[in-house]
């Protein structure tokens, strides 16, 4: 098929703005992070290197944070699938009263305004010992991502049909060996996607952190925060990188499970 | 001997009885069919003896033993759903093991167990493939497998044939009713599909709106319907509907009573059993109609008639293997036991 | 990572009864409200109390009176940065509906891999980061600024960081492809017949846009605006980033009045005006889902 070389000339001006506008914002943080010395009107950085890069992973405070994130993200995952795992299955495989409503509870923290709440919460933490404290940030965490677990761990159970566990239940499997040796294993891609949700939504977290741990332990993000907003970019944008690659990589693996209902809460 | 014992059964779902005081027994080693439209509470018996239904009010033994109120795991019957219901993440071998492992039988007695089943069901050589790697009948197979691998006390079988082709369907019908006989196992067979249970059943019972209204050898049911319901749901018939007069009805060569209050008849004719004939029959046996011939439909190994009568204003449907023109005037012979009648 | 084709795709409504309500055989028993209890009761300590909490702290003081003192403070020292902060609240629901309509449609009528993929790259990166990155990226000597003043021939352009139109581009920028997430699938989801009777019909692309699918997806469409405008007015970090000083959105104020001010009351009487208005959007989106359809999806 012959093109119109106007039609031509035409796609390739949308894809540059397409990247211009989505991808544009984004390599500024790129090349700030090997920027070594850059001044206007420059295009690009005069000199460019790895030291701020080499900073990030040896300075104990850059490196302090971004482990104290993951932690913060990985145990969080693990408290939200701990309750979820059980409420999910009750929602789908028993009568309960409200249903709805309380699905729609779970929604809440990330539909209404957090700040007020993280704010609350932040200062009733710091009366009983969990403020400036990673655990108060999980527990924060872990509440507000609820939703995210809840929803999509209760939506995987609800897809598994019923009669698999009646079988294994007619041939002898008691409740809780039909739920370890049927309901769980198939459940495994929609938990894996519900961690997944929950860790980005944990790492990329500002305000609970910022509120609840600062000024005594900063995550990633609170640290980038302080970096850029003390004109610290190379450091900032060091840290921006790394909180987005996971997201880009993970965006890609659980593509099946971008729905708007889970997505409301990403970003912060 | 009894293996299975129903006594007075009652499911409300709501205003809805999904069973209405059913009571049937299974003899050991007998197939019983339970038939009736969707809606009939046949499938809600079936799973309220496998233990997913709680009744009501009711007993079920089990060789004596009472299971009404036992939870699914403890009753030892094994059932068969309709959608095969096959664990997705295991292999065969694992779908078939799962129940003799649960029985924590030695490793070595469980491989023989499932080799010796599969070969049973000619499904060895399937036996490291997963259940989306097996066409509907093979995974039909490995349903029961799984299920009488267990040697249960009882076998329920839920529309066991409703997700093949017509063309398996009645091969695996041959098959399923071998395999029960050799294994001597109390069945429970349900389907909505009359010609299926006719075929296969030793025992039917047909359900209605959660009531058993006919419990009989296949034979007894088609031949000496309890209800118009009944004689309409079994066989292939045609319902017409006649009008009584100083209380009686009047069609072809036959008269009935109507009792008081009545005021018409249906008649069920067994559409296969008929003979057409363009002349008057002589002999007064059975019932005799004449009528006009309105169409013809050709299937394949008969015709089907659309028969214009004037006792009613419903038409009668007959098959034959001769042919008719449209338009034609012919006598309609039904021998007895080939029509109902039921007063309304 | 292989989803097994048993999982359909996400449907809110799975979510509700999937079974009629006479055929729901799911056991009525005390069992599955003990497995919600322990997600229920985190809820309930850690959100449901901080609610409260936050009411109750607005209408006292700090000795614990009833007191209005808070909601004066606010209106005389924050009006202006409430009508600030709807109004870049209100823009951004705008500007984000129409883009979003836009990217939808054109993807509804034409497949083009590239645009289906690329429009949701902002998905997942934190609101922080993206703050961060179009603070550089809308700078005066921003890497925006450095191309367009490269194409244009100019020497200095101002930067759009630190004023109300970078922070809307900012917003639109994050809370586009979430919407368009909506309102795409809702564009996909209605039969081609509706489409393609309209278009024999002899209505151009756009009257079939503006007239029958728009309508049609309403209820999707209000879905995508109401979260765009509650994830607006609720983010913190956008505007601490790339607003201006002054008007300042209330999430800032809030911040500021608890970490310079100590100030707790009128911080969280800011937090209940933000609740207010949020309810307020909530009753109306309510009202009309039931006008839409006859009452709320059972």
């Amino acid at each position: 098929m012959k093109m119109n070389p106007w039609r031509v000339t035409l796609r390739v001006i949308a894809i540059l703005l397409i990247l211009v506008i989505l991808i544009g914002p984004l390599v500024g943080v790129v090349l700030w992070s090997f920027a070594e010395r850059w001044y206007w009107p420059s295009p690009i950085p005069q000199d460019f290197g790895l030291r701020f890069w080499k900073q990030v992973f040896s300075q104990g405070r850059v490196l302090d944070s971004i482990l104290l994130s993951l932690t913060i993200a990985i145990i969080t995952v693990g408290f939200s699938l701990a309750l979820a795992i059980p409420a999910a299955y009750g929602f789908a495989r028993y009568r309960i009263p409200l249903e709805r409503i309380l699905l729609v509870l779970f929604l809440m923290p990330q539909a209404f305004p957090q700040l007020p709440i993280f704010i609350n919460l932040a200062s009733t933490f710091s009366k009983i010992g969990l403020g400036g404290n990673m655990w108060g940030i999980i527990l924060a965490h872990t509440m507000a991502s609820l939703v995210f677990s809840v929803w999509i761990v209760t939506a995987t159970f609800k897809a598994i049909p019923v009669e698999l566990e009646q079988v294994a239940r007619n041939l002898g499997a008691s409740r809780f060996r039909t739920f370890l040796t049927i309901t769980l294993p198939l459940a495994v891609p929609g938990l894996i996607a519900s961690s997944i949700f929950v860790f980005l939504w944990s790492m990329g977290e500002f305000t609970a952190a910022f509120f609840i741990g600062a000024p005594f332990i900063q995550t990633a993000t609170v640290l980038m925060y302080t970096a850029s907003m003390g004109y610290n970019l190379q450091i900032a944008s060091a840290i921006a990188i790394l909180l987005i690659i996971p997201s880009i990589i993970f965006m890609v693996i659980i593509e099946r499970y971008l729905k708007a209902e889970y997505i409301a809460g990403l970003g912060g | 001997m009894v293996v299975l014992e129903t006594r007075n059964l009652k499911k409300y779902y709501g205003k809805v009885h999904a069973l209405d005081d059913v009571s049937i027994d299974v003899e050991e080693g007998e197939l019983l069919a339970v038939i009736g439209p969707s809606g009939s509470g046949k499938t809600t018996f079936l799973r309220s003896i496998a233990g997913f239904v709680k009744l009501d009010a009711g007993s079920i033994k089990l060789h004596g033993r009472d299971i009404t109120n036992l939870p699914p795991e403890k009753r030892n019957v094994a059932m068969f759903f309709q959608n095969y219901a096959l664990w997705p993440h295991m292999n065969v071998f694992d779908n078939v093991a799962y129940g003799l492992k649960l029985r924590k039988l030695p490793k070595d007695e469980i491989e023989e167990r499932v080799h010796k089943i599969l070969k049973l069901l000619d499904i060895e050589d399937l036996v490291n493939r997963k259940p989306n790697q097996l066409s509907g009948g093979q995974q039909q197979r490995v349903a029961l497998a799984r299920a009488i691998v267990v040697e249960p006390e009882l076998l329920l079988l839920d529309e066991p044939l409703s997700n093949l082709d017509a063309k398996i369907r009645m091969r695996i019908r041959f098959e399923i009713k071998a395999l029960q006989k050799r294994l001597n196992l109390a069945t429970i067979y349900v389907t909505h599909d009359q010609e299926e249970a006719l075929s296969i059943a030793d025992k039917i019972a047909i359900m209605h709106l959660g009531k058993v209204l006919q419990v009989g050898k296949p034979e007894e049911v088609y031949r000496n319907p309890a209800n118009f319901f009944v004689a309409d749901f079994i066989g292939t018939n045609s319902v017409i509907i006649v009008h009584g007069k100083d209380g009686k009805v009047q069609i072809g060569n036959r008269t009935f009573n109507l009792p008081a209050g009545s005021k018409y008849a249906r008649i069920v004719v067994r559409s296969d059993e008929v003979t057409i004939s363009s002349e008057e029959p002589k002999e007064e046996k059975g019932l005799t109609i004449s009528g006009k011939i309105m169409g013809r439909l050709y299937m394949g190994s008969k015709y089907r008639y659309e028969i214009e009568i004037e006792e009613s204003n419903d038409p009668l449907f007959v098959n034959s293997q001769n042919i008719y023109d449209v338009g034609s005037e012919v006598y309609v012979i039904i021998p007895d036991g080939s029509f109902f009648v039921y007063e309304v | 990572m292989g989803i097994p084709s048993y999982l359909p795709g996400w449907d809110p409504h799975l979510l509700g009864n999937i079974r009629g309500d006479s055929m729901d055989e799911r056991e009525k028993s005390t069992v599955g409200f003990l497995l919600i209890l322990p997600a229920l009761t985190i809820l309930a300590v850690l959100y449901i109390y901080p609610l409260v909490r936050s009411i109750a702290v607005s209408f006292t003081t700090d000795e614990g009176v009833l007191t209005f003192a808070n909601y004066k403070k606010v209106f005389d020292l924050y009006l202006k940065d409430i009508l600030y902060t709807l109004f870049i609240t209100a823009i951004t629901v705008g500007i984000t509906f129409v883009i979003s309509i836009i990217i939808s449609s054109y993807l509804r009528f034409k497949e083009w891999k590239f645009l289906d993929y690329m429009y949701r790259l902002p998905l997942f990166i934190p609101f922080l980061i993206v703050g961060h990155a179009m603070r550089i990226f809308l700078a005066p000597h921003g890497t925006l600024n450095s191309l367009l003043t490269r194409l244009l021939g100019m020497k200095e352009l101002p930067g759009l960081s630190g004023s109300w139109v970078g922070l809307v581009i900012t917003f639109v920028w994050v809370m586009t492809p979430f919407s368009t997430l909506i309102i795409l699938g809702a564009f996909r989801a209605l039969d081609d017949s509706y489409i393609e009777a309209a278009i024999n019909l002899g209505s151009s692309k756009w009257k079939v846009i503006k007239d029958i699918m728009i309508p049609l997806t309403r209820p999707s469409i209000m879905v995508a605006l109401v979260l765009t405008f509650v994830r607006t007015i609720s983010s913190l970090t956008i505007p601490l980033m790339v607003g201006p000083n002054k008007p300042n959105m209330i999430t800032v104020d809030m911040m500021f009045r608890v970490n310079y001010f100590r100030d707790w009351g009128v911080a969280n009487a800011l937090g209940v005006i933000s609740y207010l208005i949020v309810l307020g959007l909530a009753v109306y989106y309510l009202k009309f889902m039931m006008a839409e359809r006859g009452g709320l999806k059972a």
